[in-house]
C-alpha cells in the first residue's frame, strides 16, 4: 500500500513536469516544494513556470487522481457486488443517465447563465442520482434488490439513455455538438478548481462508507446466500454499497465526462497480482486507479501537444490492449 | 419450527409443519426431489422466513436474531457454491471466522489457528493456498465444511453435502460428522439422497413428502418398504446392513415386471444365491425365469420374491419333499430351457439334480455349469448324478460367461 501511494505520488510529479511548456522536473519539485512546505528558495524559476505548474497542471493532474480513484472504486465495489469481474460503474446506467443530464444541458444553453460552469457538471450528477433510483427501483422486487435484476435493469436503462442521447445529438446542427461529442469523449480538461473540493469531500465520504463494507463484499462475492449464513445483513450492505458507489461515480462522471476501462480494468488487474481479498483489493485499486488516469492524461495532454485528445480516448485505446493481454496471460497459465 | 406455513410465490411448500431439531442429535432429512427439503434448511437459517408460523433457536425467534448472532450458531454446508474471483481455499476456510470478526478488524491468531484446526479435520490443510476454483468436487465440499466448522457453530445444516463425493469420501465425511457431534456435542440436520448413508448416520429420521412430516422417528421406523413404496413411488427390499444392524435399502427397480423380449421363459435350478447372478442377467435380457426347489430363507427365495419370480418351495431347512418336486416339476414343464447353477448338493437338495435328469429324459434342454463337488454331502450320489446329467446330453459349460450365449443358441436356432 505505501509503496502504491509512493508510486502515485511520482506519477503525479512527473505528470506536472511534463507538457505543452516543457519545465524540468527539478524545478516543478522545487516550486511544489515551496509552495506547500515553504521549503527551497524562490529562485530559479519564472512566475510564469509557477503558474503553469500551480494554476495549470496541479489541478488537473489532481482531477485526474481523484476522478481515477473514485472509478476504479466503484468498479471493484460492483464487481464484487455482481459477483461478475466485468461489471464497471458504467453498467448500472448511471454514466448515461449523466450524459443525458450534460447533454440537455448543453442543448439548452445553460452554460450561458447564471449557473455558469456549473450548470453542466449539476445537470449530469442530477441525471446520474435519478438514473441510480430510476434503476434501483425498477429492480426491487418485494423489498429485496436482487443484484441480477438491478444489473438487467441497469443494462435495459443504459441503452435507452444511450438511444436518447444519439437522438439528441442527431437533432442538433451547430457547435454545440462540438461541445457534447467531446464532453461524451471524456476529459479532464474543464475541471474547475472550484469543483475539485467539492467531489473530493463526495469521494472521502463515499470511499469511506465503502471501505468500510470491503469485508462484507468478500462475502457477498460468495453469493448473498452464503454472505447471509455467514453473518452479513445483505439487502443493507449491499443497498448502502450500490449508492455509494453510484454517488461517487456520479460525482466524478459529472465533471469528467464518459472515461471507460479505469473502473473495469483497473480492479481487475489489482486482482490478478494480489489477490482479491477486498480488504485490500479496495484501496489498492483507488491508487492504481489515481495513478493509470493521470498517466492516461499525460499522454492524452502531451502526444500531440500543443491540441489534446481526450482522455477517454486514452484509457480505451491503452486499456483495451492490455486487458486483452491480461486476460489471454492468464488463459494460458490456467491450461498449463 | 413450529407450525410453520411457506409459500413461494405461486407455490405452497408448508402447510403446518411442525419440526424440532433436538440439541446434540443427528436429524437425517430425506424425502424425494421438490419435497422441500432445501427450503425447510433455509427456513432453519432465516435464509427465508415464513409467512405463518415462527422459527426459534433455543428459545429466540430466529427473525429477531441479527445475520452475525446467527452465524456463530447456525452453519451451512451448501451442496455447491460458485465463486467468480480465484480465492484461495484458506481465504474460504477464514471467512467462516466473518462474524466473530469487527468491522474493521482482520483475523488475528486464534482466528487463523481455529481455521487450521477445521482444515485439518476435514482433512484438506495441504489445500491452503491452492484456488478454491481449481479444487475437485469432493475437496470443495470438504473446504465448506472447514468452513462451517470455523464458525464454531452449535447447529450445522447439510445440504446433500455428500452428492459429489466418492464413496471413502462419502463415508469420510459421515465419520467426521459423527465424531463431531460426539466431541463437539454439534446438532446436525443432515438432508441426504441416500437413504443408506442417512440410515447409517442419523439418530432420528425425517421423511418429508409434499411438504409434510411424512414420518419422524429412528431409522427403522421411519425407513421402512410401505414408506418407502408411498413416498419415493420406488419398490424396494429394505434389510438389515450385517455389520451395523441400521436398515439398509435396495431399490428393486424396474427388472420387475412384464417381460419385452424374447418371451421365453428359463427354469433355473439354483440355491444358496449362487441363482441372483443368472436371474437378474436373463431378466434383464427379457427371459421369463423361475425358481427351485428353494426353502423359504434362502437368499435365491428372497430375491426371487421381490422379483415376483414363480417359484416352487419347501419349508425352511427341510429336504425337498414330493409335494416341492412335483410343483417343480410343473414349473420345468413349462420352461424352454433349464440351467443347473452351482450349488452345494446335499441329501436335502439332492431331487433337485434328479428333477434336471428327467427333464432330459422329457426331452427338455438343459445347461449344467461345471461343480466339480469340492463339498460332497451326499457319500458320492452327486457325483453319480452328474454323470448322469452328462451322459443324457446336458450341455455343461465352465463359467456363467457362456450362459447367455447358450441361451440364445437354444432358444432362438436361428
Amino acid at each position: 500500500m505505501i509503496f502504491l501511494s509512493g508510486s502515485l505520488a511520482v506519477v503525479g510529479v512527473l505528470a506536472i513536469s511534463l507538457g505543452a511548456v516543457s519545465i524540468q522536473l527539478s524545478k516543478t519539485c522545487s516550486i511544489l516544494l515551496h509552495r506547500f512546505f515553504g521549503l527551497t528558495a524562490s529562485t530559479g524559476w519564472t512566475a510564469r513556470d509557477a503558474s503553469i505548474i500551480l494554476d495549470l497542471r496541479l489541478p488537473r493532474v489532481i482531477s485526474g487522481a481523484l476522478v481515477g480513484a473514485a472509478l476504479a472504486i466503484a468498479g471493484g465495489v460492483l464487481q464484487a457486488l455482481l459477483r461478475n469481474p466485468l461489471a464497471d460503474p458504467y453498467v448500472l446506467g448511471i454514466s448515461s443517465g449523466a450524459a443525458v443530464g450534460a447533454v440537455l444541458a448543453i442543448l439548452f444553453g445553460l452554460g450561458s447563465t447564471l449557473l455558469g460552469s456549473y450548470a453542466i457538471p449539476g445537470a449530469a450528477f442530477a441525471g446520474a442520482l435519478l438514473t441510480l433510483l430510476f434503476v434501483y427501483f425498477l429492480a426491487r422486487v418485494q423489498g429485496r434488490v436482487p443484484a441480477q435484476t438491478m444489473l438487467l435493469a441497469g443494462v435495459i436503462v443504459s441503452s435507452f439513455f444511450s438511444a436518447m442521447i444519439m437522438f439528441l445529438i442527431s437533432v442538433t446542427s451547430d457547435e454545440r455538438l462540438y461541445n457534447i461529442t467531446f464532453w461524451l469523449m471524456g476529459n479532464l480538461e474543464y475541471v474547475a478548481s472550484q469543483a475539485l473540493g467539492v467531489i473530493f469531500l463526495y469521494l472521502l465520504g463515499g470511499s469511506a462508507v465503502l471501505f468500510s463494507l470491503t469485508r462484507d463484499l468478500n462475502l457477498m462475492a460468495l453469493g448473498e446466500e452464503t454472505a447471509s449464513e455467514l453473518g452479513v445483513e445483505v439487502e443493507r450492505v449491499k443497498k448502502t454499497a450500490f449508492v455509494f458507489a453510484s454517488l461517487i461515480t456520479g460525482a466524478v462522471v459529472s465533471v469528467s465526462g464518459l472515461i471507460g476501462f479505469v473502473g473495469l480494468v483497473v480492479p481487475h488487474i489489482v486482482r490478478m497480482i494480489w489477490g482479491p481479498d477486498h480488504r485490500f483489493l479496495i484501496p489498492a485499486s483507488a491508487l492504481v486507479g489515481a495513478s493509470f488516469l493521470v498517466l492516461a492524461d499525460t499522454v492524452a495532454r502531451t502526444v500531440m501537444a500543443p491540441s489534446e485528445i481526450p482522455v477517454g480516448v486514452v484509457t480505451a485505446m491503452g486499456g483495451a490492449p492490455f486487458f486483452v493481454y491480461l486476460l489471454r496471460r492468464k488463459g494460458l497459465a490456467a491450461n498449463h | 419450527m413450529e407450525s410453520v406455513f411457506f409459500r413461494y410465490p405461486g407455490r405452497e411448500i408448508f402447510r403446518d409443519l411442525t419440526l424440532y431439531l433436538e440439541e446434540g442429535e443427528i436429524l437425517g432429512l430425506i424425502g424425494p426431489n421438490s419435497s422441500g427439503k432445501t427450503t425447510l434448511l433455509k427456513l432453519m437459517d432465516g435464509l427465508l422466513q415464513p409467512q405463518r408460523g415462527k422459527v426459534f433457536l433455543e428459545k429466540e425467534g430466529l427473525r429477531q436474531l441479527p445475520r452475525p448472532q446467527v452465524a456463530k450458531q447456525i452453519a451451512v454446508v451448501p451442496q455447491e457454491m460458485e465463486v467468480p474471483f480465484p480465492f484461495t481455499a484458506g481465504e474460504i476456510v477464514l471467512m467462516g471466522r466473518a462474524p466473530y470478526l469487527g468491522r474493521f478488524g482482520w483475523e488475528k491468531r486464534k482466528d487463523l489457528d481455529i481455521a487450521r484446526e477445521g482444515m485439518a479435520l476435514t482433512d484438506v490443510a495441504g489445500l491452503e493456498n491452492r484456488p478454491f476454483l481449481e479444487l475437485s468436487q469432493g475437496e470443495k465440499q470438504r473446504v465448506l465444511m472447514a468452513r462451517a466448522l470455523a464458525q464454531e457453530p452449535k447447529v450445522i445444516l447439510l445440504d446433500e453435502p455428500t452428492s459429489h463425493l466418492d464413496i471413502n469420501h462419502q463415508v469420510e465425511f459421515n465419520e467426521l460428522i459423527r465424531r463431531l457431534n460426539r466431541e463437539k456435542k454439534l446438532t446436525v440436520l443432515n438432508i441426504s439422497h441416500d437413504l443408506n448413508l442417512a440410515a447409517e448416520y442419523s439418530h432420528r429420521i425425517a421423511l418429508l413428502h409434499r411438504g409434510l412430516i411424512y414420518a419422524l422417528g429412528t431409522p427403522s421406523t421411519v425407513i421402512t418398504e410401505e414408506n418407502i413404496r408411498r413416498v419415493y413411488e420406488t419398490t424396494v427390499m429394505v434389510e438389515r446392513n450385517p455389520f451395523t444392524g441400521a436398515p439398509r435399502v435396495t431399490p428393486v427397480g424396474k427388472t420387475k415386471g412384464e417381460p419385452s423380449g424374447p418371451q421365453k421363459t428359463i427354469h433355473l435350478i439354483c440355491g444358496e444365491g449362487s441363482g441372483v447372478d443368472s436371474a437378474r442377467r436373463l431378466l434383464l435380457r427379457g427371459y421369463r425365469v423361475s425358481l427351485g426347489v428353494l426353502n423359504m430363507g434362502d437368499t435365491d427365495q428372497k430375491i426371487g420374491k421381490t422379483l415376483g419370480l414363480a417359484m416352487a418351495l419347501e419349508e425352511p431347512f427341510s429336504a425337498i419333499s414330493e409335494r416341492a418336486y412335483g410343483e417343480n416339476q410343473v414349473l420345468i414343464e413349462k420352461a424352454d430351457l433349464v440351467v443347473v447353477e452351482r450349488f452345494l448338493v446335499g441329501k436335502g437338495n439332492l431331487p433337485n439334480l434328479q428333477a434336471a435328469i428327467d427333464a432330459l429324459r422329457k426331452g427338455k434342454r438343459v445347461v449344467v455349469l461345471e461343480n466339480n463337488l469340492e463339498y460332497d454331502f451326499t457319500g458320492g450320489e452327486a457325483r453319480v448324478c452328474y454323470r448322469r446329467l452328462k451322459e443324457e446330453g446336458a450341455v455343461f459349460i465352465p463359467d456363467h460367461s457362456r450362459l447367455l450365449e447358450e441361451a440364445g443358441k437354444h432358444l432362438n436356432p436361428n
